[in-house]
């Protein structure tokens, strides 16, 4: 109704009146566009065109500013659409990398599931990505617009170029990790690694001493990341082809995405091509930037990789979430301190993790989580948002380390319930408070515990439902969970390997044909190469403090936690939070559990298990730690300076012996046989190393030995035909009386040239090291295959 | 800073050839040669006298290289032959077994340790 114009009121027809909004409300106009996104615009043409450019120039870093911009890009856009980012701008690229491959995995599934549905039989090839990608960038760029909030700004805002000696000083250290790893490939020579790895520990230990005030001004942050990286780089570069064992299986099954052009879900429920991170993501950066997949495991998986500690570090160098007492965040210097003690000193950090790609990308992810988790100044929901994300996202990257991931998630809700309700060492007369501070102040909620269980089991088990949880859990039930504390193979004579091995064969190897007349070759013991420790004498010494110091860390974590829960958050329950307390005795418990199951390590190592429940007590351990440096510098009766100082040598002592062994320093100086980064023929060589030769024998292999016919080879042969899988039956071992009449047996550069070879059995348990009996196959075979370093008989 | 990166990236093959060089580094895949049968079946099958046997040479040394092949048996060279490959690249010989006798036909490439072996079998 509406007053007419002479005075009376008429009433108004009903009409549906329709908002349209002008065009430039709907899409910005490009006026109002370009200074919203501009950044991210120029960021994406000016790596299409430094792409263009390097590639008219023959470049070999052609790929570069692709992958840096998908690997950056897209999960920029999720923490800006959200307006949501963590305080710290290291903290930022983490978690931007990490939603980044989650959001490449995700498209690419998608693609490869729908692709053929829409005609496309080949999704994941080089045009059908660049028309989704070209799609996507648009898309991003509009949401970024729409949102007035750039992605690219959103996540270098408020970076200081200050820090331009810190870039130049990790630059320098990762480039001569490079031409020390180049060095020792191409002359067998350490001495430019040694030093390399010195330099690496020298500037970690430098870094936590010049970190110590809390005024600090050092480059942390890049030092830590450049370091990181020519640790991990000085392992991935070394040999002609992939460093480690499961790494060549990981090749393998990116190598088959690449030549399928599309993901299926793998009908032989294979666990490694049921993981995204193994098949999508290195196809979509293969079809899309030209990336080589040799270059995808050697270069960008390290560099995915050293993001893992200085996520940790950006966690534990602010006041985790919740924590309201006005305590000051701790020293950047005993932060550092932490990381580099429970990870970058890790036992598996700098050797194996490059080597197992699925969960070095895998934890990476988890450090991101535990930093949303525990970043104070990002909102619960869009918290809650992201560690949703990264769930999923873990669960596409690693079935381990998501298996994990949903069991702590279980336990870390009902200990931080039973803790918030103050039934945890809450006194009785303060829990009313207790409860009223805590309960509503937890990030972890049923609801992601359910997202964590639905993305580790439904992806795992009903979606691909592939075989991973099948092998362990058969062995417990038939095994038990062998609480025992020692774990790894028992290395038994070749006398004993014979009987086992006679056994072996009449139980399950019944339709191997043998040679006539191969039971009567006798094995011979031999003796892998093994230089010794410069200072070998104190090898007996170094060895014991070794583990002494490695073994130690666990009473850390525990005092850690018991200190937190019974000191901390008994007194005054907002100096600790129930998401402490619920990820620090959840991964305590799961960590002490596989550290002392024998029947878990053989799947999943104790090592292992020690870096994943330090990511997640990485926190409490810095909160103790600030505590016990205040305690110890505060103006007590009892205490003194020379007592601090004493304690703080002792501190950094230790951190020198837990660094020293891990980059493998320890080995070179005093005990030998030193990692394959520092080492030029040595048993890790031997054991880990693949050179081209072997790999050509691989390629042939597979393209000329068909099923039904059979391959053997011996553990080290074995290693490059995981990287180039074959359709032929494999048997691995090469002991005579095991060999097939009519088989191909494959031998390596190492049984030819060294005359050792190596057998497991009983999946593993025991191993033995005999003479490779070379006379037997030249008189019972003839050679199809030689390069001159190895052998195919037929 | 920016065009201090751009300058490092368009100049990586240059910089990075002569920093190798300084320290004798190399990432360069290990050169090799090698022989296989072109039917691999019949390195358990074997040949009949006077068949070729059809062997594939590939060079993948890093250079152009001539290759002198030789057939022996028991000490005697049946047949022998040259060819020169340049990198990367294969050819398939057909090796001449007229002469041989029933036994072992041991084909090599001279001053190398890359050999094949098969069965030589009565007509």
């Amino acid at each position: 109704m509406a007053r007419s114009r002479r005075g009376g009121w008429r009433i108004r027809s009903p009409t549906l009146t329709v908002h349209r909004p002008r065009s430039e409300e709907f899409w910005p106009s490009a006026r109002r566009l370009a200074p919203g996104v501009a950044p991210t615009i120029i960021w994406i043409v000016s790596a299409l065109v430094m792409s263009l450019a390097l590639d008219l120039a023959h470049s070999p870093l052609v790929p570069l500013p692709g992958v840096i911009t998908l690997l950056f890009i897209p999960g920029a856009s999720i923490l800006s659409a959200l307006q949501s980012r963590p305080a710290n701008t290291a903290g930022r690229l983490v978690l931007a990398v990490c939603l980044s491959m989650f959001v490449i995995m995700v498209v690419g599934a998608v693609a490869s599931l729908a692709g053929p549905v829409l005609g496309v039989s080949h999704p994941l090839n080089q045009v059908p990505e660049s028309v989704t990608w070209a799609v996507i960038a648009v898309l991003l760029v509009v949401i970024g617009a729409t949102k007035h909030c750039d992605p690219v700004s959103w996540i270098f805002d408020g970076v200081q170029t200050s820090n331009i000696y810190g870039v130049v000083a990790g630059g320098f250290l990762v480039t001569l990790s490079i031409l020390g790893v180049a060095r020792l490939n191409h002359t067998g020579n350490n001495d430019l690694a040694v030093v390399a790895t010195a330099l690496d520990s020298i500037v970690l230990l430098a870094g936590v001493i010049g970190g110590w005030s809390r005024t600090s001004r050092w480059p942390l942050n890049t030092l830590l990341y450049c370091v990181s990286l020519a640790v991990l780089l000085a392992t991935s570069l070394r040999g002609g082809h992939l460093y480690g064992w499961d790494v060549q299986q990981e090749f393998g099954v990116a190598s088959s995405t690449v030549q399928s052009g599309k993901w299926v879900i793998p009908a032989d429920h294979d666990p490694y091509a049921s993981m995204l991170s193994l098949t999508v993501l290195p196809t979509v950066l293969h079809s899309l930037v030209k990336l080589r997949l040799l270059a995808f495991f050697q270069l960008v998986v390290p560099a995915i990789l050293a993001l893992l500690p200085l996520g940790v570090f950006t966690t534990v160098r602010s006041v985790p979430r919740w924590i309201t007492s006005g305590r000051p965040a701790p020293r950047a210097g005993l932060a550092y301190a932490v990381v580099i003690g429970l990870i970058v000193s890790s036992e598996v950090f700098a050797s194996e993790l490059v080597s197992i790609t699925r969960q070095a990308m895998a934890l990476t992810m988890l450090a991101g989580l535990v930093m949303v988790l525990f970043d104070r100044t990002m909102m619960v929901r869009p918290s809650r948002i992201l560690i949703g994300m990264l769930l999923v996202a873990i669960a596409f990257t690693h079935y381990s380390t998501s298996y994990l991931l949903a069991g702590i998630f279980c336990c870390a809700w009902v200990a931080s319930l039973l803790w918030s309700k103050g039934w945890l060492g809450t006194p009785r007369a303060r829990i009313e408070k207790h409860r009223y501070d805590v309960g509503p102040r937890k990030i972890i909620s049923a609801a992601l515990v359910i997202v964590a269980l639905v993305a580790a089991l439904g992806w795992n088990l009903a979606i691909t439902r592939n075989s991973a949880l099948s092998a362990p859990s058969s062995a417990v039930v038939s095994k038990g969970a062998g609480l025992v504390a020692t774990t790894g193979p028992s290395v038994i004579s070749p006398r004993t390997l014979e009987r086992l091995l006679v056994s072996e064969l009449r139980q399950a190897d019944k339709w191997l044909v043998p040679v006539p007349g191969s039971g009567s070759v006798r094995l011979v013991s031999a003796t892998p190469p093994r230089a010794p420790g410069l200072l070998s004498g104190l090898a007996g010494v170094w060895n014991e403090l070794g583990f002494l110091c490695q073994e130690s860390l666990w009473i850390v974590l525990g005092l850690a936690l018991l200190y937190g829960v019974f000191r901390l958050g008994r007194r005054v329950s907002y100096q600790y939070s129930a998401d402490l307390v619920g990820l620090g005795v959840a991964g305590l418990m799961i960590g002490g559990v596989l550290r002392f199951s024998g029947t878990l390590a053989a799947f999943y190592s104790p090592e292992r298990a020690a870096i994943f429940t330090a990511i997640l007590l990485a926190a409490p351990v810095t909160l103790f730690l600030d505590d016990l440096v205040g305690l110890l510098f505060a103006p007590h009766s009892w205490s003194n300076l020379r007592v601090a100082r004493v304690s703080l040598g002792a501190g950094v002592a230790y951190l020198v012996v837990l660094l020293v062994v891990a980059t493998g320093l320890g080995a070179v100086l005093f005990v030998g046989a030193p990692p394959g980064s520092l080492s030029g023929r040595d048993v890790n060589v031997e054991q880990f190393t693949v050179s081209t030769p072997e790999v050509a024998t691989a390629v042939w292999l597979r393209d000329h030995v068909r099923s039904p016919n059979l391959v053997q080879t011996d553990l080290y042969g074995r290693l490059v035909l995981l990287s180039e899988p074959g359709n032929y039956g494999i048997e691995n071992e090469i002991v005579p009386p095991g060999v097939d009449d009519a088989a191909y047996v494959y031998l390596s550069t190492v049984n030819l040239r060294d005359d050792i070879s190596q057998f497991d059995a009983d999946d593993g348990e025991y191993v033995s090291i005999y003479k490779s009996n070379l006379g037997f196959f030249n008189r019972n075979f003839f050679v199809v295959y030689s390069n001159g370093v190895t052998r195919v008989y037929h | 800073m920016c065009l201090a990166v751009i300058v490092l990236v368009f100049a990586f093959t240059p910089i990075s050839r002569v920093l190798l060089r300084s320290v004798n580094g190399s990432f360069a895949p290990t050169g090799y040669s090698s022989l296989s049968l072109k039917t691999p079946s019949d390195g358990a099958e074997g040949v009949l006298v006077g068949e070729a046997v059809r062997v594939k040479l590939t060079n993948d040394s890093g250079r152009v290289r001539t290759y002198h092949w030789s057939a022996l048996q028991k000490g005697g060279v049946i047949s022998l032959g040259e060819e020169t490959l340049s990198n990367g690249r294969a050819t398939t010989i057909s090796v001449p077994t007229q002469g041989a006798v029933t036994g072992t036909l041991r084909i090599v490439l001279n001053g190398t340790s890359v050999f094949l072996t098969l069965p030589i079998l009565k007509l």
